[in-house]
């Protein structure tokens, strides 16, 4: 599956922070950002969180449930849960690789001299 | 200060920023907005976000905006009556011939299109890449540049060296961004909107048709191009 997420430009970091967030189950917008907050160690400002939230939602990656006083729900569609699904899994293959290179440099005798 | 009276203030600056963004999206996330913004300091950072945020949701608005359309049209159809005007001289452009029957065309031509510009680097989507960055900021500010020379030659102050700079610097940045577009594979766009700036290295005989005719190809797929996304509802906002 090609990187979706490529496409959101600056909205990319975010955008994986909020999918990430809803992986396991809906959240609030609040929430969401606690989450993400939790996640990365950086602030997810409101007006990025919303701008973000707004382009998953336009494409299909997330749904919005009904509103809850005035809170509104958001989760993962099957789509966005697939596209997390594959960037995850690149970022895991990514640094599988880098591990086991930085293993194996680091056993090497030019490193340990 | 109360806490009646804080909390009253905090109301109304949370109004402030929402006020700030269009109102279909305050319809839609308004209220939620409102809520988190309830329970979160409204510190600097997270203020300049929102003001971030309300320009985004300006410049994406949920329903496709008519008005880069709008002014490609007026940008193609004032340069056709320009190019029909140069070619209808019976002598080379120059002071003052030129002036009085060509200059209010191209220069509303010009003005037209610094929203078309704006509309076009819109259609880049959030990955915009520098090469589209780099050709809407030489676009505009040269569109902006050249409109102003035009204004200074229609009130006699000047007409020349300048006026073709800006013009230049407006054409490069116009070519930059079709070649962005060709590359974001929206091609036929791109190949027309790179067309319109390339226009002035044509011979001086071809260059304004073919600056008028690029341009009213542009105007005709952005048509095209609003009327399947209104066709289709709301369901692509940020695609381009």
């Amino acid at each position: 599956m090609p990187d979706e997420l490529a496409g959101f430009g600056r909205f990319a970091e975010p955008s994986l922070a909020i999918l990430i967030s809803l992986a396991d189950g809906p959240k609030h917008g609040y929430a969401i950002m606690a989450a993400a907050r939790e996640l990365t160690g950086e602030p997810l400002g409101p007006g990025t969180l919303y701008a973000t939230l707004s382009r998953l939602e336009h494409r299909g990656l997330i749904e919005a449930l009904p509103l809850e006083e005035r809170r509104r729900p958001y989760r993962l569609t099957a789509t966005g849960a697939g596209i997390l699904r594959a960037r995850l899994q690149g970022i895991e293959s990514i640094a599988s690789a880098g591990l086991a290179r930085l293993g194996r440099s680091e056993g090497s005798p030019s490193a340990t001299s | 200060m109360t806490v009646q009276a804080a909390g009253t203030a905090r109301s109304r600056a949370i109004a402030r920023y929402l006020g700030l963004y269009p109102r279909s999206w305050r319809e839609r996330y308004g209220e939620e907005l409102a809520d988190l913004l309830d329970r979160e300091a409204l510190g600097l950072r997270t203020r300049l976000d929102l003001v971030r945020g309300a320009v985004d949701a300006h410049l994406h608005p949920a329903t496709p905006s008519p008005l880069p359309v709008l002014t490609a049209l007026t940008a193609s159809a004032l340069a056709t009556a320009h190019a029909l005007a140069i070619a209808s001289q019976p002598v080379a452009t120059e002071w003052p011939g030129y002036l009085d029957d060509a200059l209010p065309l191209i220069t509303g031509s010009v003005a037209a299109m610094i929203p078309a510009l704006i509309g076009l680097w819109l259609k880049l989507g959030d990955d915009d890449g520098p090469l589209g960055r780099v050709g809407v900021v030489l676009g505009v500010v040269g569109a902006t540049a050249w409109l102003l020379a035009l204004l200074a030659a229609a009130a006699r102050v000047a007409y020349g060296p300048a006026t073709a700079a800006a013009a230049t610097v407006a054409m490069a940045g116009t070519a930059v961004l079709g070649v962005a577009l060709f590359g974001r594979s929206r091609v036929a766009l791109g190949v027309l909107v790179a067309a319109a700036g390339s226009a002035g290295v044509a011979p001086p005989a071809l260059a304004w048709p073919a600056f008028a005719a690029a341009w009213t190809g542009v105007a005709v797929v952005l048509v095209l191009d609003y009327a399947r996304r209104t066709a289709v509802g709301s369901g692509i906002r940020h695609a381009g």
